[in-house]
């Protein structure tokens, strides 16, 4: 079954857009507005865990910032060191702990955050059972601590990303309305989890925009990720012992293959950019001349029509089908092509 | 299918009894015995001589078999030694003197006990005829035969009738002796008399399988009512085994065997499960061969020595086995046993009238009994002989209707022919007869899981594919399945048949039951002759399994066993079929053939089969395959490949490996031996014989010579030194060397390991790491090479393919490139990668057919980036000048992603091509 797919809704997309950035590329590292993705490797408990979960944080950071739209990061790590690299916009700012955390979530409530997003990623191992944490370099964090540190977050979209083991236990304190929560694990798994590396995998590369689009939402971040894992499992031959939730309908219960189906998991983030990878995609928003601008909002008016077209699918005669998406698809390449050649021009 | 499974009995009684109710409303009446009830022959002796009863019946029952005579005969008058020195007689075999013992003096009339022992003992060695008038003595209401007695008698008759072919009797018979163990109050029964219940049960097992369930309950509440007695705990261990439950068989047999590690049935049992796959005997009796030593204890006992001419039979030593198989007959004529393996040996040997002979004999005794040809359709099974052996389980059901054992012969046998639906209909039929038969479980619920497998017919192929892996491996195996037929039709004159059928499992657990039933076989691959099965790439660890050569391999066997009309012996068609898979993905010897080599251990070639068959150390079947190639190989160069079509002729019309070699090469067997042993030595000795200078120390996990891990560089590189004629020594130097960062001095060491086993191929070969030496010192030529080396030595190494393809690419190579990647997707085609690559080289060399395919393959795979997949594929067929493909690939593309630039380009295209 061909699972559906939401695109760009433009309403919800202003604050979407803000971890890329927001105002069209104007806000680079170091701009105003304030953190808006916040990646917290915690506690390692070995130096190679260590080094592993601080290297993940640097790779997320750098696919966030090495963008069209760079997106403000804050990193905070376990033993960040003495001095950071000068300029490095993904220089350790602090060390891991609850109190730094905390402090992270307000600061971004305090600048702009209420508009434009939160995102916060947590990297690092999870306990389970009936006391489930994150581990953190002092007191470790639990979900109900993190539910009320998201609390002064301000009004806009919070998106979380537990990537560690036992993560499923905060998806019931954590989810709530216009709350996306990505967990690597359900509650009760323990092992340490494959599921980062894909999670990085699908930010970083191209493989992860699976409408090519240009811009990534939760959603195909998500399930580029579990796809790997469950991959990765199957070709080694081993049981799986993480399966991986998102919950974005506030009920507190994570689903293992969210859609974006009406009433289920995955309609929300569907429509939440957690990165923008095209220049394209910016301009698709907030550049270009109004001609342009009136372009692509007739293409991505066909794009929707494309959407519900697919959606009726069933029933419909196979023939009939191709034809009409085949009609629908040559429009928007023509427009597309129309598109191209007026930024051609205006270049 | 859930519902079929089998586990041993609860021990709750009342399970047992609603199941025993269905049979018998009485057995609400049956209650537990009470302690001390059960009544023992031994009880009533009294202890007049020396040792006392007591002492010779220990002696008896621990194996103690000279003790116990002693014993027995010194009190031969007295109470019980009668029975128990017939006993021991019986146990070593001296049936006969037995039997005498027991002939009544004239005039009198014998005790009931001693009549049921001589007509035991008339059973064991196969006289029908006195076992049942002794049986109907007992029985005879005059004579007042106690209870349990007379339930023994009665079960023993009963039994004796089914295999006579009164059924009906038989049956009613057993059906009374279930009423008379169901109304006796109070529990009188003996462990004997509960045996012979047990026994009467599991008969009627096939009308009711509860009641397989029951007589294991039965027995154990025999065993533990007479802990010391073997009889229960061998009647369970008999039927656990019958039902392919090897692991709770062992425990019942062990159970014999530690109160008497000489008991003959314990041992012969074990036999039978040491004739199990390997996997089955992990919690089993040790590695002891327990026929010699059940023959040692008793060399008369029947079904071991039918179970020594059926082992030969299965090394393909025929004459040996004839032999044995005549004495057999000779030395106890009736027995069912000897006459069945005789049969087996005239029927394999093609000698019908001396088969039909001793049917008739058989026959004459045994009308209802299908034993003979429950042993004719195994012998023929393993010979590879399946449509013998589906006929032959045939004439047992024809024999015995009710042969659940018949049935899954049958069934399984059809399986083996590609007779799926019919065989599949049979073995319904056995597991509704029998559903605690572990093979017809396992293969049904195989079945089950083959209907959501793909089935897809391109003759004379008919491939079964798992349903997931389908697109990816489709063209590949068909691909290569062709190009083989194609091989060995030029080469042989093969002609496939009208439907050679593939099937191809994704679960290692699902190979291993569709060729052996259960679950643990080592092999990746399996041919029937018109049935090849194998495991999918993705049921072992990349870089573990090489599914194209297996495949090929597996085609080799069809058409040796097709030339030859499956009568070619297992060492000729596993040499030949690896010698073409050498020739085909690449050579190399491992490191157990050199050391086999070194110790002396390879085998004379006219006794080869037995490294396949009976290997007497872990690593003597894959040592045998390299050996049987290395024969056929020899043949091959000094007598011309024709050599090798007419030794197959050979064996077709039915000559043994001697005579082919004899008639065929005019050489001895020895002389081919010698001359095969010159060419091995040339080849292979000098590097053999450096490998014992690093002394008798065990294999490390790479293969080389274990060195504990506390020792450093320079204690390695001293032993290596200490050897230097010793390659493995000089990997294992060159490896510490360079993991100390001592890469020149591990350079010398690599090299000088490749001169002394130019020929060694495996994982841990040193042309690995010298590529990886020579690359590090910025020499990428000589890393080429060597790695080119490498994994022509050893092709299932996937991730080195794919190094060498970057390798020829950086070098603009883009041809070798794609054949590396062609290589790597032969060791491993289910990841997106090696597809991509090929698919980008061939782009870059104008094949549009292999771009196309390549592209298919990425998209089936699984690719993260489907739209991107599919898009690639469009453009793919659209160069192909296939515009109708392109479309359709390119609407699915942006079905996912409509504002897919490249892909709306492509529509474009397209659209203003047309």
């Amino acid at each position: 079954m061909l699972r559906k797919i939401v695109r760009r809704s433009v309403p919800t997309f202003l604050g979407a857009l803000a971890l890329a950035g927001g105002e069209a590329g104007a806000t680079g590292n170091g701009s105003d507005a304030g953190p808006r993705l916040v990646i917290v490797a915690g506690v390692g408990g070995s130096p190679e865990h260590r080094e592993r979960f601080s290297g993940w944080a640097r790779e997320l950071c750098a696919a966030a910032v090495a963008t069209p739209v760079p997106a403000r990061v804050r990193v905070l790590v376990e033993r960040p060191p003495e001095a950071g690299e000068s300029g490095d916009p993904c220089a350790p700012a602090g060390r891991s702990t609850e109190e730094a955390l905390a402090r992270e979530i307000e600061a971004a409530g305090e600048t702009g955050a209420a508009e434009a997003g939160l995102v916060l990623i947590l990297i690092g191992h999870g306990s389970g059972g009936g006391n489930p944490r994150f581990q953190l370099p002092g007191p470790d964090l639990s979900p109900e601590r993190l539910g009320e540190m998201l609390q002064s977050a301000g009004a806009g979209p919070v998106t979380v990303a537990h990537l560690g083991s036992a993560s499923g236990a905060f998806v019931p304190a954590l989810s709530g309305p216009g709350r996306v929560v990505l967990t690597a694990t359900r509650a009760n798994e323990t092992n340490e989890t494959r599921f980062p590396r894909h999670f990085i995998a699908a930010l970083a590369g191209d493989d992860g925009d699976r409408n090519k689009d240009g811009r990534l939402s939760a959603l195909e971040v998500f399930d580029f990720a579990r796809r790997g894992v469950e991959r990765e499992y199957e070709q080694e031959g081993l049981l799986r012992t993480e399966h991986p939730l998102l919950d974005d309908n506030a009920d507190g219960l994570g689903s293992l293959e969210p859609e974006a189906a009406p009433g289920t998991d995955g309609v929300l983030a569907g429509r939440r950019v957690v990165l923008v990878r095209s220049a394209a995609a910016v301009a698709d928003s907030s550049g270009d001349t109004p001609e342009i601008r009136r372009l692509i909002a007739e293409r991505d008016a066909l794009a929707s029509r494309v959407d519900a077209l697919r959606d009726a699918r069933e029933g419909m005669d196979e023939e009939t089908y191709l034809a009409e998406l085949e009609a629908l698809l040559l429009q928007i390449a023509e427009l597309a092509e129309r598109i191209a050649a007026l930024r051609e021009k205006t270049e | 299918m859930n519902d079929r499974v089998y586990g041993r009995a609860p021990t709750a009684a009342a399970i047992a009894i609603a199941a025993l109710a269905v049979v018998c409303p009485a057995a609400a009446a049956w209650r537990p015995p009470e302690e001390g009830s059960a009544r023992r022959a031994q009880d009533s002796r009294p202890a007049g001589w020396p040792g006392g009863p007591e002492g010779a019946a220990a002696a008896l029952r621990s194996g103690g078999y000279e003790e116990a005579e002693t014993a027995y005969r010194r009190a031969l008058g007295e109470p019980g030694a009668r029975l128990g020195l017939v006993e021991t007689l019986r146990l070593t075999g001296r049936y006969r003197e037995a039997l005498e013992l027991l002939e009544p003096e004239e005039g009198t009339r014998p005790p009931l006990p001693e009549l049921l022992a001589r007509a035991e003992l008339h059973l064991e060695i196969g006289e029908a005829q006195p076992a049942e008038e002794l049986l109907k003595e007992l029985l005879d209401p005059a004579r007042g035969a106690a209870d349990g007695l007379a339930l023994e008698a009665e079960a023993q008759l009963a039994l004796l009738e089914l295999r006579r072919g009164k059924r009906k009797a038989g049956l009613a018979r057993l059906r009374q002796v279930i009423d008379s163990y169901n109304a006796s109050p109070g529990y009188p029964f003996n462990a004997r008399a509960l045996s012979a219940a047990g026994r009467a049960a599991a008969a009627l097992g096939f009308q009711n399988p509860g009641l397989f369930r029951d007589a294991l309950r039965v027995f154990d509440e025999a065993a533990s009512l007479d802990p010391g007695d073997p009889l229960p705990q061998l009647l369970a261990g008999e039927l656990l085994l019958d039902k392919f439950n090897t692991a709770e068989a062992a425990e019942s047999i062990v159970a014999v065997l530690r109160n008497n590690p000489k008991h003959p049935h314990g041992l012969f049992l074990t036999a039978r499960i040491q004739d199990r796959p390997a996997a089955a005997l992990a919690d089993g009796p040790g590695p002891v061969d327990a026929l010699a030593e059940a023959l040692a204890v008793n060399p008369n006992f029947p079904p071991a020595r039918a179970l020594e001419v059926h082992r030969l039979l299965e090394q393909e030593r025929h004459e040996e086995a004839e032999r044995r198989a005549v004495a057999a007959v000779e030395e106890l004529p009736d027995a069912p046993e000897g006459i069945a393996a005789l049969a087996a040996v005239r029927f394999l040997a093609g000698d019908d009238a001396e088969l039909f002979a001793l049917e008739a004999r058989f026959r004459h005794n045994w009308a209802g009994d299908p034993l003979l040809d429950l042993a004719l359709a195994p012998a023929a099974e393993r010979r590879r002989w399946y449509r013998d052996a589906a006929q032959r389980s045939r004439v047992a059901l024809r024999r015995s209707p009710d042969s659940a054992a018949a049935l899954r012969l049958l069934g399984l046998n059809l399986l083996r022919l590609g007779e799926v639906n019919e065989g599949r209909t049979v073995l319904e039929d056995a597991f509704e007869r029998d559903p605690f038969d572990a093979l017809v479980k396992n293969t049904l619920d195989l079945l089950d899981e083959l209907d959501g497998f793909e089935k897809v017919s391109s003759p004379p192929f008919e491939f079964v594919l798992p349903a997931g892996e389908a697109g990816v491996l489709r063209p590949y195996v068909e691909a290569l399945a062709r190009e083989a037929v194609e091989s060995f039709r030029e080469r042989y004159g093969y002609e496939p048949p009208e439907s050679l059928r593939i099937e191809i499992y994704d679960r290692s657990a699902d190979f291993s039951v569709r060729t052996v039933g259960i679950t643990g076989i080592g092999a990746h691959g399996v041919c029937f002759g018109n049935v090849i099965a194998l495991e999918s790439p993705s049921a072992r660890e990349i870089g573990s399994y090489h599914w194209a050569s297996t495949l090929w391999h597996e085609l080799g066997h069809a058409v040796a066993m097709g030339l030859t009309e499956n009568r070619v012996p297992r060492w000729f068609t596993e040499g030949l079929s690896l010698l073409e898979e050498r020739w085909r993905f690449g050579d190399g010897a491992a490191l157990p053939f050199y050391l086999a080599l070194r110790d002396g251990q390879l085998l004379d070639v006219p006794h080869l089969n037995d490294g396949f068959v009976r290997p007497t150390y872990p690593a003597q079947v894959g040592v045998s395959y390299f050996h049987a190639s290395l024969v056929l190989e020899h043949i091959e160069r000094e007598y011309g490949f024709d050599a090798i079509l007419r030794m197959l002729e050979g064996y077709r019309q039915g000559k043994d490996t001697e005579s082919v070699i004899e008639q065929t090469l005019g050489v001895t067997p020895a002389a081919l031996d010698d001359a095969v042993d010159a060419v091995v030595e040339a080849r292979f000795g000098e590097t053999a014989r450096g490998l014992s200078e690093s002394g008798t120390e065990g294999q490390g996990t790479a293969g080389h010579p274990a060195i504990p891990p506390d020792q450093g560089v320079e204690a390695v590189v001293a032993r290596a030194d200490a050897a230097p004629a010793n390659f493995a020594l000089q990997i294992r130097a060159g490896i510490a060397l360079h993991e100390a960062g001592r890469n020149a001095e591990a350079t010398e060491r690599f090299e000088r390991a490749v001169e002394l086993a130019p020929e060694y191929g495996g994982a841990d070969g040193a042309y690995r790491y010298l590529s990886r030496l020579y690359a590090e010192a910025d020499e990428p030529d000589r890393a080429r090479v060597a790695l080119h080396d490498h994994v022509g030595r050893f092709p299932a190494a996937y991730d080195d393919w794919l190094r060498l393809a970057a390798m020829y690419s950086e070098t603009g190579q883009p041809g070798e490139a794609g054949r590396a990647l062609q290589s790597a997707i032969e060791a491993y085609p289910m990841n997106p990668e090696p597809h991509e690559r090929l698919a980008e080289v061939a782009a870059t060399q104008g094949l549009a057919d292999l771009e196309v395919r390549e592209r298919q393959a990425v998209l089936a795979s699984g690719a993260p980036d489907r739209a991107d997949a599919l898009y690639s594929l469009a453009l793919a067929h659209f160069r192909a000048g296939d515009r109708d493909r392109a479309r359709r690939r390119v609407l699915e593309a942006l079905e996912i992603a409509p504002t897919f630039d490249a892909a709306l380009r492509l529509l474009l295209d397209i659209r203003r091509q047309g």
